[in-house]
């Protein structure tokens, strides 16, 4: 099992008031799964994502992925556990504009403790499965918004990670990019990468391998439908 | 007192021991936090932002022990550089001894720089190994540091303003000379035989690491810097001098001697406080840093060569021994 | 470049960050820029001082007259040359010459057939052909001396007037050079004889005595000797000049220097305000390093060693200018705080040297400073939630 999640539950509190924004959240993931996560914005998919990956705490239930109960280690397992294990996608891409997109794509590597040549190295073959390896060299800020996705992609993929992590690829993509994404994803969980996708986009309906929806609304889990399967 | 305050290297030493005194209490206020309210499996915010705190603890730590260290060689430097003003002094020595409280300053000084030393390695531990299992044993390690830190610039401030710039003091002739019929060595060793004890205790400390006995290292460890105390003040020094009658601590950190001084009581004091370390956590966490043994040996070893070469030296230029 | 991914990234952002960094750097240049002239300025002329000293004699004997020295009869001379353990005893003759109500200037007496126990005395004595000064009546002048007389419409002479109300009218033999001029600037060296007749001190009487002892432990004992031999004699030893001269400099720069940690104060209050009010894109390339798996530690050491670039890129070019103020230029302005603004104009040249404890002095306080101040923020700005800090 990838992941497993119990019973979670998450509140904000603010200013006296209180957010019940995950209620009851039961999940599990296997291996080389695809799984698409369905819900409208501010159904609480992206915090669910933010939980999962061991930037935000629970406010109380069990998360653990890949064996580990995330939400309770110390940030620098935490952490390293993210950089080695996970590889995330950002809607708005979360790259930095000024470095070249080879620096962006080698960051995750800098907690593993890689050395410059193999980062490099690493780097470049990274950019290669997504077809950017000829941009290595650009400053992010001269790329185009698909061109970023994929120096996103890239970074998500460089540690060769167990599970990744999508929150809304595609919202900031055309249509053609989109579809090129969906195209990208698939041979890559067809190479046997499991992935966890929060999307509300329903290019994600016509998927062509077979897939799970786990469909979310106000923080909780409505139903669980596999599909091609 | 307001004579030597305008002397620039002390008011600069000064002021810098005033920004430690300022982050030393800031560490105090979150680390007496941390061990009192700490609780590792509440997800309450206020467990959140003690999580956040420790890192504040440990790098401000990390800051102070870096700080004292270039304080204390700084110390060191300034005082040689104020004897010129305190009648008698020829060196730091003389300066040190105008009361009570300058030696006393200096042992402060190293021990709290040994505690953090040790709170760093406590810390490297505790974050390589899950759930934090020594945080509030390590945050004590550091609490005792920090109090060590603040009795240190109370005696700063005692040592200071205490020098009578118009009291004549002794040079480290009078200090460490030996007086008729008075042995200035302790356990009424004579030279020989403290040589012999300090040839022992050397080959004693660095077996010990050796066959990673942790218990026999911390005891030989503390006894080891007594004695080589005495062994460098009373012979090794007197093969830097040149000169049978020259007995001092100090005077080997002027330019004169190449400030050799600095790199003898420094592979010293952290030749044995690595080997203390790194038996405390082989033997209570049962963690072997053996980077850490390695270089202990690989200081004393130093400083033991960087003594006798001065022996050889004179030995080879002169033909004959002090 | 090393094969550390880290550091690559350290330099990376460093240099790609220049614009967020650049004031902080110029305002932490002209800080560490400020303390270096100061501290390089008091070192050097201390240094030139004691350098000087070592040419002086160990004693200065002088007799007191109601608590003020006055001239010393000639007759010490040989009661003190019998005190066993003196190496050599010379008679100096030297006074301060008003030119007018405002300028002053230092007539130094010599006898050109004697021994000058001074070294640069001696240099300037046995650069000079002494047939032609003894001559007539001639004397060697400072530059600062030169300027002024120059200035005042005397172009190779001067006429003194003597306590006796006669004029004397001197020619100018030579000029010193400028250079080092800290002792020779406003001197005159005159013949022994025609210096006593200006300065209106009788031929039996000198200005005081200069001894040198050779063996420096006796010191104490011989000047008990001579305080016990005459009762009205004051005795200067060189260490105490030296104290003198050291506390003299010490106070100089120790009042600058609590100025200056007035200035660093502030420097460092506009410092923590700049970082606590980090900008949006750091937040957010924050945020980013720690969603893609960099630990708090990363970050906080990722942030503390480009700050400890800039101290050391700062202090580097803080110094290196203050070395090009002080020692190429000559300090223009800040020497006359310094230098004891006599008379005349100063003309001194500063030497080149620095202590090691005065640069090892200006990283400390600035460095110690600088990265304590920092700490708290960049602690706060790592410590920020990632999914916060990337909105």
């Amino acid at each position: 099992m990838i992941l497993e999640v119990e019973n979670l539950d998450k509140i904000y509190k603010s200013n006296g008031d209180s957010y019940h924004i995950l209620k009851d959240i039961n999940l599990k993931i296997k291996e080389g799964e695809l799984t698409i996560l369905k819900g409208v914005s501010g159904s609480g998919k992206s915090t669910l994502l933010s939980i999962i990956s061991g930037m935000e705490k629970p406010t109380s239930g069990k998360v653990e992925l890949l064996g580990e109960p995330i939400a309770k280690l110390p940030d620098i397992h935490i952490s390293h556990f993210r950089a080695s294990k996970i590889g995330m996608v950002f809607q708005h891409f979360n790259l930095i504009e000024n470095i070249s997109a080879i620096d962006n794509v080698m960051l995750p590597l800098v907690p593993l403790k890689i050395g410059l040549k193999e980062g490099r190295e690493m780097a470049l073959e990274a950019l290669k499965l997504v077809n950017i390896e000829h941009l290595g060299k650009r400053d992010i800020k001269y790329l185009s918004g698909g061109e970023k996705q994929r120096v996103a992609i890239a970074r998500a993929i460089v540690v060769k990670p167990k599970v990744l992590l999508c929150d809304e690829p595609t919202a900031n993509l055309d249509l053609v990019n989109s579809k090129k994404f969906i195209e990208l994803i698939e041979r890559l969980n067809g190479n046997g990468l499991t992935a966890l996708i929060a999307t509300h986009d329903p290019i994600f309906d016509a998927l062509s391998i077979k897939n799970k929806v786990v469909t979310i609304s106000q923080g909780k889990i409505e139903k669980e439908e596999l599909k091609n399967g | 007192m307001d004579k030597l305050l305008l002397n620039s290297y002390l008011s600069i030493y000064i002021f810098s021991e005033v920004i430690t005194l300022i982050l030393s209490l800031m560490v105090l206020f979150i680390t007496v936090k941390i061990v009192l309210k700490w609780d590792f499996n509440s997800n309450s915010k206020e467990q959140y932002a003690l999580e956040k705190s420790l890192y504040l603890g440990s790098i401000l730590a990390l800051f102070l022990f870096v700080a004292k260290l270039i304080l204390l060689v700084y110390l060191v430097y300034a005082l040689d550089a104020i004897s010129i003003y305190i009648p008698g002094a020829m060196c730091a020595a003389g300066v040190v001894s105008a009361n009570g409280y300058g030696m006393v300053l200096l042992g402060v000084k190293f021990l709290t720089i040994f505690m953090l030393l040790l709170y760093l390695f406590l810390e490297k531990y505790d974050v390589e190994s899950k759930y934090y299992p020594i945080l509030r044993a390590r945050e004590v390690v550091l609490i005792v540091a920090i109090v060590l830190s603040l009795i240190e610039v109370y005696l700063d401030y005692s040592y200071f303003y205490n020098i009578d710039i118009n009291a004549p003091v002794s040079c480290c002739s009078t200090l460490y000379g030996t007086l008729e019929g008075q042995n200035p060595l302790p356990f009424n060793l004579n030279i020989n035989t403290l040589l012999i004890v300090f040839a022992l205790l050397f080959i004693a400390l660095i077996s010990a690491l050796l066959l990673e006995l942790e218990i026999l290292t911390l005891i030989v460890a503390p006894l080891f810097i007594y004695i080589s105390y005495y062994s460098v003040v009373y012979f090794f020094g007197t093969y830097i001098y040149q000169l049978p009658t020259h007995k001092c601590p100090f005077c080997m950190m002027q330019k004169e001697y190449n400030y050799i001084g600095y790199l003898v009581w420094g592979t010293l004091f952290f030749g044995v406080s690595l080997g203390a370390v790194w038996a405390i956590v082989k033997r209570w966490l049962k963690k072997d840093y053996r980077e850490v043994k390695r270089y202990a040996i690989i200081l004393l070893t130093l400083f033991v060569a960087i003594n006798c070469s001065y022996i050889l030296i004179y030995y080879i230029k002169n033909g004959v021994l002090l | 470049m090393l094969n550390n991914l880290f550091l690559h990234f350290v330099s990376l952002f460093f240099l790609k960050d220049k614009r967020r960094y650049l004031s902080l750097m110029i305002i932490s240049t002209v800080v560490v820029f400020l303390l270096s002239v100061a501290l390089f300025i008091s070192s050097s002329i201390k240094h030139t001082l004691i350098e000087n000293l070592q040419n002086q004699p160990d004693f200065i004997v002088q007799k007191v007259v109601a608590g003020e020295s006055s001239y010393t009869p000639l007759s010490w001379q040989d009661k003190i040359l019998d005190i066993p353990g003196i190496g050599s005893i010379n008679a100096r003759v030297y006074g301060r010459y008003n030119l007018d109500s405002k300028k002053s200037i230092l007539i130094i007496g010599i006898d050109p057939f004697d021994e000058q126990t001074n070294k640069s005395l001696k240099e300037i004595i046995d650069s000079i052909d002494l047939k032609a000064f003894l001559k007539e009546k001639y004397m060697i002048i400072g530059a600062g001396v030169d300027s002024y007389l120059k200035s005042h419409f005397f172009n190779d002479y001067y006429n003194f007037l003597t306590p006796k109300g006669e004029l004397k009218r001197v020619k100018v033999f030579k000029v010193l050079s400028p250079k080092s001029a800290i002792f020779s600037n406003d001197v005159a060296i005159l013949p022994i004889n025609l210096a006593k007749e200006i300065l209106g001190i009788k031929k039996d009487s000198v200005s005081d005595f200069a001894i040198d002892i050779p063996n420096s432990s006796e010191e104490d004992t011989i000047k008990q000797k001579i305080e016990s031999l005459f009762f009205n004699a004051r005795v200067v030893s060189k260490r105490s000049v030296r104290e003198a001269y050291e506390s003299l400099y010490d106070y100089k720069s120790g009042i600058f220097l609590a100025l200056f940690i007035v200035v660093l104060t502030t420097f460092t209050l506009i410092l923590y305000l700049r970082y606590t009010i980090a900008t949006s894109i750091e937040r957010r390339e924050i945020g980013i390093f720690r969603a893609v798996g960099w630990s708090i530690k990363d970050v906080i050491k990722l942030k503390f060693l480009e700050n400890l670039a800039l101290v050391v890129v700062s202090f580097t070019l803080g110094v290196s200018l203050a070395y090009l103020y002080t020692f190429i230029f000559n300090a223009p302005i800040a020497l006359n705080i310094f230098l004891d603004k006599q008379n005349l104009k100063s003309f001194a040249t500063l030497d080149a040297y620095i202590e090691p404890g005065v640069l090892a002095s200006i990283f400390i306080i600035f460095a110690i400073s600088f990265l304590a101040t920092a700490l708290i923020p960049i602690w706060k700005i790592a410590t920020t939630d990632p999914k916060e800090a990337m909105r």
